[in-house]
């Protein structure tokens, strides 16, 4: 309890934190946050979903996500609801980003927050 | 599995809509961009935190992910393989033992997908030509469709206890249900010249343990329909009555007969024509339930005891008035094992419109004359025409109007499984709670009408009696509802036994007994009619109308004081141990808990755990302390009880003779307590909820 309580005061005050200097890498990232994304996966399936949220091994978490069995599903758009996926970095192939909607949108509210 | 395979139902007719994205390959970037995060460190947007992150399923965990059980490589026969003619009979058999397995799980919770449409020939049920399979085929279509429409009528499960969802396979609206029963009459009677044709072939077993399946098949639906024709409803339930029976008598033939199909062996299963996976694609996106098919034998079984079940929901049609109607259905819902489709039926039985009584008579109505024979309120009685002035009248007929919602969910609740119904029945204490408030009103009016009759009548405390009899019932039902879900650990019995004792059962009888004092003491019309008649006669004595629920009122009060006092004794030993958490665990906070919803109800008002304290010292100081003296006291309360219920007079229901065999087991455990034996640190305590699940036996080793 104690340390949950420790935890959200933690990230509570770091959201309010001014603009930092960020990275190359942590500003890419930011910029791929709440677009479309597309994951193969190494079984043959693919993912295309909201991307909301990653760590330092690739664990991927993909919102209102779907699923499709293979390409030939993906051009017919036979598909499944998964919802809220974690896709852990071992099994993904290949990362799609869309470009389009990256183009027109605006970079929304990011911060970051230090857990465990 | 091809893409014909699948049910055309899965083109999804937005495809259109899908939007045209411009991937871009950001793998490398990707990858090189994290190494830049610490290890542990989430990177995430504003609204999004670990807590939403928790709830994500886990891609290529083979719990969570439905999607990676699809091995493409399914060991299923291709659809264009499939058989559909030169079946033998013993396929035949075999396919309809696996379906109507199916069938029972999904029944059990699981989903057509994976059940009942795992099943091939369901794809495309004309082209088989195999007629017996074909009629069966469609059949179950129509058996699917009927209990569908009972569980969507009755509203009475939860997604943890059905699956409705039919995943846009075919409906076959264009076959009547009874076109369907004919074309399985005609399947029987072209088995039975084939039968008769041939009358010592080798195959005539088998082909009569095909023709009892199909015969059973057809029954079914026609129970099921059964149940919907109910315009001249005494006659027809006759008639489903009937249907039951000889459905009934055709289980053990079909268990004896499983042994006609197909030996189980190899790919059995999948060479019939049944694919596990097919409809992996139309699976909710949670985690993957696997879906074990019962044994045919199991299921058969099952149905018989489905078959028992409606059976017993005939007479729910006998119960004319509400009261006698929500005793039945609480009666019936002791039975634990009670199926969606029993709790469906039975809902659609009483209400099979919303608010008609077996869609006869206005729910209004029905209740009206429920109150008038519990308490006969002065403003219900025709003969002192109370309600022809225009005010009284409104005011009783909006009051009714805002007791049917209550009442009738009252009913429902009775439908829901266990779990929920103790969460619904805490919401109805708050409409109830609110009835409270406007019966009081109501009566207070209408006092000034009845009190200005020759002789003047009472009419406060009639109609408010009349809900808090119904409160306070719904209150005993929530707290006892915990036992039976198993929530309360030993050392919260206590308090719960308390509140029976003290409370709740004390109040229920002095509402009963101000009941049977009004009936008693104002001649309800029918007894001043009959005064009439014999004014010169001496008055013979009335019946008190509540004399047994009062009996067994006090008998329950007298049990539940024994279970308090015995477990008093109990934690005076330290046989039962309380939670010491000095915050978040403490007894303070279990009882405040457990009977938080009781706030929401003004009468009987809720008693705080500082009561509850008290009591239990005062309990302990007037046994100075001596567990034995508890143990005395709860012995005699035992007793006490166990007469009370000898004195129901007889038959006695399964339940009072269970209440007897707990009342008498403990009495002697008691006994042997308070004289000493079976005491000591190394005696244990075990609570036996078998015999009654609210009432357990107290068993010592």
């Amino acid at each position: 309890m104690e340390t949950g309580n420790q935890n959200l005061q933690k990230s509570s005050s770091f959201s309010f934190v001014p603009e930092r200097e960020y990275s190359e890498g942590r500003q890419k990232l930011l910029s791929w946050l709440n677009q479309q994304m597309k994951v193969h996966l190494m079984d043959g399936r693919i993912l295309v979903g909201t991307f909301v949220c990653t760590d330092k091994d690739a664990h991927i978490i993909l919102s209102t996500c779907y699923e499709y069995f293979n390409e030939k599903d993906l051009e017919t758009g036979e598909y499944r609801l998964l919802g809220l996926v974690m896709i852990p970095g071992r099994h993904i192939i290949s990362i799609h980003t869309d470009v389009q909607q990256t183009n027109n949108q605006f970079k929304p509210l990011t911060n970051f927050e230090e857990t465990l | 599995m091809e893409a014909d395979c699948r049910s055309t139902s899965n083109q999804k007719t937005d495809t259109a809509n899908i939007p045209n994205y411009n991937w871009k390959d950001v793998t490398p970037e990707f990858f090189a961009s994290i190494k830049e995060l610490e290890l542990g460190e989430l990177l995430h947007g504003y609204f999004f935190g670990l807590f939403e992150a928790m709830s994500a399923i886990e891609i290529m965990d083979p719990k969570m992910d439905a999607g990676m059980m699809c091995n493409r490589e399914s060991k299923a026969i291709k659809l264009e393989d499939l058989k559909l003619n030169g079946l033998t009979v013993s396929e035949q058999i075999s396919i309809i033992d696996v379906t109507l397995a199916c069938i029972v799980s999904w029944l059990e919770g699981h989903s057509l997908a994976q059940t009942v449409f795992t099943n091939l020939y369901f794809q495309k049920p004309y082209d088989i030509e195999v007629v017996p399979l074909k009629a069966f085929c469609i059949c179950v279509y129509k058996i699917i469709e009927a209990i569908r429409d009972f569980a969507n009528r009755a509203q009475v499960y939860e997604e943890e206890d059905f699956q409705p969802a039919l995943y846009n396979y075919h409906y076959f609206n264009e076959i009547s249900d009874h076109r369907v029963i004919g074309m399985m009459r005609e399947v029987d009677e072209s088995i039975n010249h084939i039968l008769k044709s041939n009358p010592n072939s080798d195959e005539n077993e088998s082909y009569i343990a095909l023709n009892t399946r199909i015969k059973f098949v057809r029954l079914f639906l026609q129970i099921l329909l059964s149940f919907n024709r109910r315009e001249n409803h005494s006659s027809s339930m006759g008639e489903t009555q009937r249907l039951l029976t000889t459905c009934g008598l055709l289980i053990p033939s079909l268990i004896k007969t499983v042994d006609k199909g197909v030996p189980k062996v190899g790919n059995w299963y999948y060479d019939l024509g049944f694919d596990p996976l097919i409809n992996q694609k139309l699976l909710p996106p949670t985690f993957p339930r696997y879906t074990n098919i019962k044994p045919a034998a199991e299921a058969y079984l099952y149905f018989d005891s489905l078959l028992t079940r409606l059976k017993q929901i005939c007479k729910l049609t006998n119960c004319v008035t509400f009261i006698s109607a929500l005793e039945c259905f609480i009666e019936l819902g002791h039975n634990s094992h009670l199926c969606i489709v029993s709790r469906s039926v039975m809902q659609t039985l009483y209400f099979p419109l919303p608010n008609r009584v077996f869609g006869t008579q206005d729910f209004d109505d029905c209740l009206r004359e429920w109150a008038k024979s519990f308490i006969a309120p002065p403003s219900l009685i025709p003969r002192l025409n109370i309600l022809s002035n225009f005010q009284a009248k409104e005011c009783v007929n909006n009051f009714f109007d805002h007791c049917t919602r209550p009442f009738a969910g009252l009913i429902q609740i009775c439908g829901h499984n266990k779990a929920r119904q103790r969460d619904k029945l805490a919401h109805l204490m708050e409409d109830f709670s609110a009835l409270q408030d406007e019966s009081q009103r109501v009566d207070a009016f209408l006092h000034t009408f009845s009190s200005k009759l020759d002789p003047p009548r009472e009419h406060l405390a009639s109609y408010s009696t009349w809900i808090i009899y119904h409160t306070i019932r719904i209150m005993i039902m929530y707290l006892l509802s915990g036992f039976e879900l198993e929530l309360y650990s030993p050392h919260e019995y206590q308090y719960i036994y308390w509140y029976l004792y003290q409370f709740l059962y004390g109040w229920l009888v002095s509402t009963l007994n101000r009941a049977d004092n009004v009936l008693l003491g104002s001649d309800s019309p029918v007894d001043s009619q009959k005064n009439r008649n014999k004014r010169n006669k001496p008055k013979k004595k009335k019946t008190h109308p509540y004399t047994q629920e009062i009996v067994m009122c006090h008998a329950m009060q007298s049990l539940t004081g024994a279970y308090f006092k015995t477990l008093i004794g109990f934690q005076l030993e330290g046989k039962i141990r309380t939670p010491k958490h000095a915050k978040f665990d403490n007894e303070r906070v279990r009882y405040e808990h457990r009977f938080a919803a009781f706030s929401a109800v003004a009468v009987p008002p809720p008693f705080s755990y500082n009561e509850f304290q008290m009591t239990r010292c005062q309990t302990r100081d007037s046994a100075s302390g001596d567990p034995r003296m508890l143990y005395m006291n709860s012995c005699e309360l035992f007793h006490q009880a166990r007469c009370l219920l000898d004195s129901i007079p007889q038959p006695h229901s399964q339940q009072v003779l269970d209440l007897i065999k707990v009342c008498k087991t403990n009495f002697v455990t008691m006994k042997l307590l308070a004289s000493g034996y079976m005491r000591g640190p190394d005696v244990s305590l075990d609570f036996d909820f078998t015999t009654n699940s609210y009432f357990p036996i107290l068993k010592l080793s």
